[in-house]
């Protein structure tokens, strides 16, 4: 590739990782297979980025390509890696209600079937239309309405389902914490 | 006025979303991966030419080989931690290779690890823990988290049995100041592993690190601890996990808090918080197979054993609790280690079938349920009696006194089998 060529998809990966760390983990559900996603798409996208880059569906193309991966691999990973990594600053103790709806809401999203909460988040969290969103699926607007409806119809069963913030909070008997702190 | 649990679902997708937090650097790892899928391709293309051949069985067998050489170099370096082996076990030369083998033979993850380093490994109370940085088979640097029951190598040689609890991307040296994960079990409920089926909190700072401490809402307090504590680790209440605890750090005198992000580490069973009504020995949960209940599951809350769940439906559960006549469960003392049945009385528990010497089981001991490595031993309650024959004939059955009061149950926990998703 050409260092000009080079450049430009360097400027696209600092730009684009971000927001496509976010749809990957809404689809992911863990931040570390979203990270692993968001890498193999980009190298995907790397590998096509001659023919692409001087298109103007570049987004979709790597969109599409991101929600293939994420499809694929759901369908292969027997047994999931769970990774725990750090994420951005900000977090307090007094956002226990935040964070409760924000676990709620992420438990209830990666219950769902891939291609519905695919789904789900092209026309909720990425405010695709039908039609955009059905290219990205390979599908038609008819199988993208259907999908988000079931989708959404579960969610709400999920949602409904799991207490929210306001729901049981565990009563701790006796001491909460032994400390054991070695060098 | 209507509640909807899809109410202004799109800003709370947002929301979530937004605890991604901005991505590591990823251009060089991108780089090396598109090497690695362009090489893939290719020799895909000559393994078929092979096949066709007739020259399969050897083709495939070099795969292997080529694959590692090939990916080798496809990863910048400068991309490892590069901090010190630390923990008092970081000078054992058996630690890292019995390590990289328990990674490299985890269901689920690629395996042939090469390129292994070791970050810490020590015997904490609740059993070993080691981390190592090491690339995987496509040449990619990952960074696992391997925990086993604590204790010397047996007569051979061999060091304990570890399990992986954390298989992830090798995080960035330069935006990494914490490394910590929460687990529902360290030693697979052996040994000294117990924890009461209480979650564990591990963080390993980097250098640098003046203070080291966490925060969970789970308690509702900050502990934190001195600049001579490169790691630590405690045992926090029944409902703490990766999303409502965080690591708080302090370097260069400024101190951030920063949030774990996931639930459980690899293989842990997850807990769903759910709502009981009781009547008598007999319970029912509202949540159900939608939330990833089992028959089978336990349902717990921080003092112990409640129950088990019976049948599920989509939205509900059954649960027999611990006091039902029907309750069979595999019980054993705490720490003195003798097993037998635990049967529910109506308002207690009996734990029969035991052979233990008399004096060796006593009222106050605590008694556990213990399903195996794939859960951990959860407490069912105290001994309330031993009964013998007479003072010093063998033990053979116990009251237990359990520590939940099933009565006062209102809100509990269930400990999944199989974590729910993927």
């Amino acid at each position: 590739m050409r260092a000009e060529s080079e450049a430009a998809f360097h400027d696209f990966v600092v730009g684009r990782s971000p927001g496509l760390l976010r749809t990957a983990f809404l689809l992911c559900g863990d931040r570390g297979h979203a990270e692993d996603l968001v890498q193999t798409t980009l190298a995907k996208a790397y590998l096509a980025w001659p023919r692409i880059c001087r298109s103007d569906t570049v987004d979709a193309y790597v969109r599409r390509v991101m929600v293939n991966a994420h499809i694929s691999n759901h369908r292969r990973r027997r047994l999931r890696e769970q990774p725990v990594d750090r994420l951005s600053a900000g977090l307090t103790p007094d956002a226990a209600e935040v964070i409760a709806e924000r676990d709620r809401l992420r438990t209830a999203l990666v219950q769902l079937p891939a291609r519905q909460r695919a789904a789900v988040v092209l026309r909720h969290y990425e405010d695709l239309s039908e039609a955009v969103t059905a290219e990205t699926l390979g599908c038609s607007t008819g199988t993208v309405k259907s999908l988000t409806s079931r989708g959404l119809a579960r969610l709400r069963v999920l949602l409904s389902a799991s207490p929210g913030p306001g729901g049981p909070a565990p009563v701790v008997h006796g001491p909460a914490v032994s400390a054991g702190s070695l060098r | 006025m209507s509640h909807d649990a899809l109410d202004n679902l799109d800003a709370r997708l947002a929301d979530l979303a937004s605890v991604a937090g901005g991505p590591p650097n990823l251009h060089d790892r991108v780089l090396g991966e598109a090497r690695e899928i362009r090489w893939r391709r290719r020799f895909a293309g000559a393994l078929s030419v092979v096949v066709l051949a007739g020259g399969g069985y050897a083709a495939v067998d070099a795969t292997a080989g080529l694959h590692r050489e090939v990916a080798a170099p496809a990863t910048s370096a400068g991309v490892w931690l590069g901090w010190p082996a630390r923990g008092s076990l970081a000078g054992s030369p058996a630690i890292l290779p019995a390590a990289m083998a328990a990674w490299d033979s985890s269901t689920g993850t690629a395996g042939g690890h090469t390129d292994g380093r070791l970050l810490f490994a020590q015997d904490t109370s609740y059993g070993r823990v080691v981390v190592i940085e090491a690339r995987d088979a496509q040449g990619r640097p990952r960074l696992a988290i391997l925990t086993g029951a604590a204790g010397q190598p047996n007569a051979s040689g061999s060091e304990p049995r570890l399990w992986l609890r954390l298989d992830r991307n090798a995080p960035v040296a330069a935006a990494t100041d914490v490394i910590g994960f929460v687990t529902a079990r360290v030693g697979a409920g052996q040994g000294r592993s117990d924890t009461d089926g209480r979650p564990l909190v591990f963080l390993l700072a980097a250098p640098g690190v003046s203070q080291l401490g966490f925060t969970s809402t789970a308690i509702d307090q900050q502990l934190g601890s001195g600049p001579d504590q490169p790691f630590r680790y405690e045992a926090l209440p029944v409902g703490a996990d990766a999303v409502n605890t965080a690591a708080v750090v302090t370097v260069d005198g400024r101190r951030r808090t920063v949030p774990l992000s996931d639930n459980t580490a690899v293989g842990d069973p997850g807990l769903v918080a759910t709502t009981i009504t009781v009547s008598g020995t007999a319970g029912r949960l509202s949540a159900g197979s939608l939330n990833g209940l089992q028959i089978g599951d336990l349902v717990v809350t921080p003092a112990g054993l409640a129950g088990q769940v019976t049948t599920v439906t989509d939205t509900t559960a059954a649960v027999r609790l611990v006091t039902d006549p029907a309750t069979r469960l595999p019980g054993r003392t705490a720490i003195s280690n003798y097993t037998g049945t635990l049967t529910g009385t109506g308002s207690g528990l009996h734990m029969t079938g035991l052979i233990a010497p008399a004096r060796m089981i006593n009222e106050g001991n605590r008694v556990l349920v213990d399903l195996g490595d794939d859960a951990a031993p959860v407490t069912a309650g105290r001994v309330a009696s031993a009964d013998s024959s007479h003072s010093s004939a063998p033990i053979e059955t116990v009251r237990v006194t359990p520590t939940v009061d099933v009565a006062q149950l209102r809100s509990v926990f269930v400990m999944l089998t199989h974590p729910p998703g993927g």
